[in-house]
């Protein structure tokens, strides 16, 4: 135990910092009065402040922040999607095969490698194609609105 | 029955798609800890009331740059500090009062004699007095002072959220605690001293 009384930084360690307190600090609190009520003033001065009255708004900070946003809020309710686009990209591959059914029925009667080849081929272009249009469709429409 | 609270990511992510009534909740949730650094960080009300907007339109701002590297609220207190900071700056007004150690040791050892002043005090001066006392005490602090004893002691913030907020490291912040503390304590018994007389 040390014999001299403690510092204040130690009491205060004592009360607001337990768990990094010193053990040889516990043990002198302990057997020391003194030391004690220091650690007592402390605690009151953390419970006076801790009761301390909240400063009291005379005004509605949030009606008043949000009358000041810019005017981004007019967005349409529901949310955006791409399904419009690949629908129109659906009709457009629809309408060519319907208006070109006669060439590709030939093609298809050949019925060999090749052909279901170029096909699917064809094919697998068109979907990446499609994706790639909508993917950077929505980046542009997400940027416009994030812009606001 | 309890409806779910909604998270920081959800509240972000529907601002970020327009969605105001979101916004609307995070300054709900949040006004009361920008409001305490505000007041005790600024004097004057005007300027108060001024500050509590320009925060919330930069944290509106600036929201999509928000990194989840912290609590949102510690995000938006820093935000709130930093815009005081750069007030006071402005109006030539000190954050905190340089440290004056000069030939003396701050941390000086408990005197026995203290007890009985203060016990002495303890009868004559009532708790509402002593909160009054105490309440302008606080207000004599500096900016910094005040503001990291209310985070600490009222908003319950850990040292490492504090030392976010104010851009201390944690070392220094413990000290300036310390500090402040003292000071307090001090300055209430000098005051029922005084009170007794
Ligand atoms: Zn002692």
């Amino acid at each position: 135990m040390k014999k001299e009384h403690l510092k204040e930084n130690e009491i205060q360690e004592y009360v607001f910092d337990f768990r990094n307190c010193n053990y040889s600090i516990i043990q002198h609190i302990d057997n020391c009065n003194t030391c004690k009520k220091a650690v007592t003033d402390y605690t009151l001065l953390s419970e006076g402040i801790k009761t301390q009255p909240e400063p009291l708004l005379e005004y509605d900070l949030a009606e008043m922040v949000m009358a000041k946003l810019p005017a981004v809020e007019k967005k349409p309710k529901r949310e955006y999607n791409s399904s419009g686009l690949v629908a129109l990209i659906l009709g457009i591959i629809g309408a060519t095969i319907y208006l070109f059914k006669n060439n590709i029925s030939t093609l298809v009667k050949l019925n060999d490698i090749a052909t279901y080849l170029i096909i699917s081929i064809g094919a697998i272009i068109a979907v990446l194609w499609i994706a790639d249009i909508v993917k950077s469709h929505n980046k542009k429409i997400n940027s416009i609105y994030l812009q606001h | 029955m309890n409806k779910k609270q909604p998270t920081d990511k959800e509240l972000i992510k529907k601002v970020l798609r327009g969605d105001s009534s979101a916004f609307n909740i995070i300054i709900t949730n949040t006004q009361g800890l920008v409001i305490s650094i505000i007041y005790k960080m600024i004097r004057n009300n005007e300027d108060r009331k001024d500050i509590s907007q320009e925060v919330y339109l930069k944290v509106y701002s600036k929201l999509s740059g928000f990194k989840y590297k912290s609590k949102l609220s510690t995000w938006i207190a820093t935000i709130t500090y930093n815009t005081c900071l750069n007030h006071l700056e402005k109006k030539r007004i000190l954050v905190m009062e340089p440290i004056n150690d000069e030939g003396m040791d701050v941390w000086e050892t408990i005197s026995g004699e203290m007890p009985d002043d203060n016990n002495q005090t303890e009868r004559y001066v009532s708790d509402k007095e002593r909160s009054e006392i105490l309440g302008s005490e606080i207000d004599k602090l500096s900016p910094l002072y005040k503001t990291i004893v209310t985070l600490y002691h009222n908003e319950e913030l850990s040292y490492q959220e504090i030392a976010k907020i104010t851009n201390l490291p944690e070392g220094t912040l413990k000290n300036y605690l310390f500090r402040a503390r003292k000071k307090l304590k001090d300055n209430l018994l000098s005051n029922y001293k005084r009170g007794d007389l």
